[in-house]
């Protein structure tokens, strides 16, 4: 019985393209493309844009695939690729705007149990500034540290610290003015 | 059960693993960036061919030039007696005739050796010119050449004995005038472009004297040409 092979390995796609497979790369592209267009949306309120932003990144990284050594995940390869790529277009459009704030310990904004939909999450965080955002989401969804984001995009530490409070503080607050409009349908 | 209480927790699994489709333009563009960008290395690639042999042309011409700018002297010349004695007697070679007669002959050697040391021994050392002189006075020029050869070269029988001591002195007068002058030089502060142009003058002068002396030859040669 011959066994077909449906979907190949990162690793074996990878050669592939390294050894001028054309139609490798497209494979690759439709396994990641749409995730990484997720990734550029968060940053990205505009959704033409994060495709710009995923076509630029997604250039790049089949440009140096020669540089990628197989010894963490691909996607997480690709998915830094599109963050730098994103912080680039936002730092190009002048956009990204850190201001020095006193920083404050402020926990995790609590949603009272509450499942928030998709779509609302990524209203919730279209709605504040750039800056705070795009900590925000490196350190929520990507897991930077501070330190990694304070390398990443050229801040101090105790900048990226008072990005993520601010940003937890004007998410807490929009979840506040919802859950009012709630209650008072 | 999951916690929702978290609203991080929830963008980091919502938002983090979303999936968004491209438009359909999105993978052909990325092929068409590719394709600009394997052309820009190409160009690239073929610019820096260029500019590496043009590098190695530059650098081969230039050993070239140093090779055959080695070959020429550029700087002064040491002459020793010995070297002009051996330059006299290759030129002697070229500019005897060979329709000439065995006196004929050595008369015409002994002029040009005269006229050649008479050009030379301008840029020679006194002791050179001495010696040189000294050569002169024992020379039996006259004596030595039969009656008949005389007839034939008006020129050469033109040099007599006497003749030959004017010269000496007039040589060294030249070269005491030469050797003052060069002493109150040595007195003046050094300026480099006068020295330069001291050395260009007596590079001129020396030449211009080598030419006469082969002008003169060329033209004794004529000369007898034309009578025979």
């Amino acid at each position: 019985m011959k066994i077909i092979r449906l979907h190949a390995s990162d690793e074996a796609v990878i050669k592939k393209i390294l050894h001028g497979d054309s139609r490798a790369e497209k494979q690759l592209y439709d396994r990641y493309a749409a995730k990484m267009l997720g990734v550029c949306r968060m940053y990205i309120k505009d959704l033409h844009y994060a495709e710009d932003v995923m076509i630029q990144g997604f250039t790049r990284a089949l440009d140096n695939l020669g540089r990628f050594r197989f010894e963490g995940s691909f996607e997480g390869w690709l998915r830094r690729i599109m963050v730098r790529e994103s912080i680039d277009f936002l730092r190009g459009r002048t956009q990204l705007y850190f201001e020095d704030i006193e920083t404050a310990e402020v926990p995790p904004v609590d949603t009272g149990g509450a499942d928030i939909d998709t779509d609302l999450l990524q209203i919730l965080i279209d709605r504040l500034p750039e800056g705070y955002r795009t900590v925000l989401v490196m350190f929520a969804v990507e897991g930077y540290s501070h330190k990694e984001i304070a390398e990443m995009l050229g801040i101090s530490e105790n900048t990226s610290k008072s990005q993520l409070f601010k940003a937890r503080k004007q998410l807490q607050e929009q979840l506040g003015s919802l859950k009012r409009m709630e209650n008072e349908r | 059960m999951k916690d929702n209480s978290n609203l991080e927790q929830q963008l980091s699994d919502k938002l983090g693993n979303r999936s968004i489709a491209p438009t359909g333009q999105a993978w052909e563009r990325i092929a068409r960036n590719r394709e600009q960008g394997k052309d820009k290395k190409k160009k690239k690639r073929i610019y820096l061919y260029y500019a590496a042999s043009i590098a190695v042309m530059m650098l081969f011409g230039g050993y070239f030039f140093a090779t055959v700018n080695n070959d020429v002297e550029s700087g002064p010349q040491v002459v020793t007696s010995k070297s002009i004695e051996k330059t006299a007697r290759a030129e002697e070679a070229v500019a005897i005739p060979e329709f000439a007669l065995p006196g004929q002959k050595a008369e015409i050697a002994v002029a040009h050796t005269i006229t050649k040391q008479q050009s030379d021994v301008v840029n020679l050392p006194r002791e050179e010119v001495n010696l040189i002189a000294e050569s002169y006075r024992n020379l039996q020029v006259n004596e030595s050449l039969p009656p008949t050869n005389v007839a034939v070269l008006p020129e050469v029988k033109t040099i007599t004995k006497d003749k030959l001591y004017d010269q000496e002195v007039d040589y060294l007068l030249k070269n005491a005038f030469k050797q003052v002058a060069a002493d109150k030089q040595l007195s003046k502060p050094t300026d480099n472009t006068a020295l330069l142009k001291e050395v260009e003058a007596e590079m001129d002068e020396y030449y211009r004297d080598k030419a006469m002396s082969i002008f003169s030859l060329k033209n004794k040669k004529i000369r007898f040409a034309v009578k025979d």
